[in-house]
């Protein structure tokens, strides 16, 4: 998928666990792992609203595009 | 409320088809329904006892387009009454020990297409319990759609498709030959193809379901990776 997620880099910056982080985000650490790895197909807004908020960051610091990358 | 509703409606239908399946086999083990071959599987009975073999049994020939007709007297109070009886279709089984029968070509294809078939229709039985107890599952953990209920519905369709085409032309070889045994008498059958279309029609349905749960299956898959 050419969509890159680079949650693990803002996680990392911010000094969050993937665990800490799924507790205040309110999603499991399952599927806040697969949205880390790049497997998900799609996220609701609401979810990326309450990452960004967590991670007091920008939608486009956790999403990035890369057309002839494919992960 | 509107998810245990379908659940509810799930269960109701499923029910119901269990209880027709159940109710048409018990009456067809305590014979009180009879199946087509009911005459032909008599003669093989009263083969067993004789010197000659069993070499083919058909039912429902149709005769020639010169009608057969035999005619009846009625006795009663109108003497002049009579009954004209038209002999559409007919059974037929050939007993013979001479080879050019029983070594017949045309013979041992139609028993070979048979077998097919009757494998098919077993094969499809098999997968409809397999299907039966999958739904049985699916309704309880709410996951309706999945991979393997692709599968069996595609090979439900396939099978289906291959037992109608095998015992259709098993059919046709079969009435082949009740021609040339039969071409001297007054019994003289049609030699026709004749194709079961609501045979394909289901099949064709069949696999359409499948692919409609392939499709569904897609998009579960994807909302289930939707964080």
């Amino acid at each position: 998928m050419a969509i890159i997620v680079n949650l693990d880099k803002m996680m990392l910056d911010r000094g969050i666990s993937l665990l800490e982080l799924s507790e205040r985000v309110d999603i499991t650490p399952a599927n806040l792992s697969i949205l880390k790895t790049g497997k998900a197909k799609a996220v609701r807004f609401s979810t990326l609203e309450r990452i960004c908020q967590e991670l007091e960051c920008q939608p486009g610091d956790v999403l990035e595009y890369r057309p002839d990358e494919t992960v | 409320m509107k998810t245990s509703n379908n659940t509810r409606r799930l269960w109701l239908i499923y029910g119901a088809f269990v209880c027709i399946v159940l109710f048409c086999a018990t009456l067809f083990f305590l014979r009180l329904v009879s199946a087509e071959d009911d005459f032909l599987l008599r003669q093989v009975d009263r083969s067993l006892a004789d010197d000659r073999s069993f070499v083919l049994g058909v039912t429902d020939l149709p005769c020639a387009e010169s009608d057969t007709t035999h005619t009846y007297v009625v006795h009663g109070t109108d003497a002049d009454g009579a009954i004209l009886a038209r002999v559409a279709t007919f059974d037929m089984a050939l007993f013979s020990s001479r080879d050019e029968w029983t070594d017949s070509p045309m013979v041992t294809w139609t028993v070979v297409l048979q077998v097919v078939g009757i494998v098919s229709m077993l094969a499809i039985i098999v997968l409809v319990v397999v299907l039966l107890a999958n739904i049985n599952r699916a309704i309880r953990s709410g996951r309706v759609f999945q991979w393997r209920k692709v599968w069996v519905f595609r090979s439900i369709g396939i099978l289906m498709f291959l037992m109608t085409l095998a015992f259709d032309t098993s059919l046709y070889l079969e009435r082949r030959t009740a021609f040339e045994v039969l071409q001297s008498t007054d019994w003289v059958p049609q030699v026709r193809y004749t194709i079961h279309f609501t045979r394909l029609f289901f099949a064709l349905v069949i696999l359409f379901v499948g692919e409609l749960i392939h499709i569904g299956n897609t998009m579960q898959q994807e909302q289930d990776l939707t964080i």
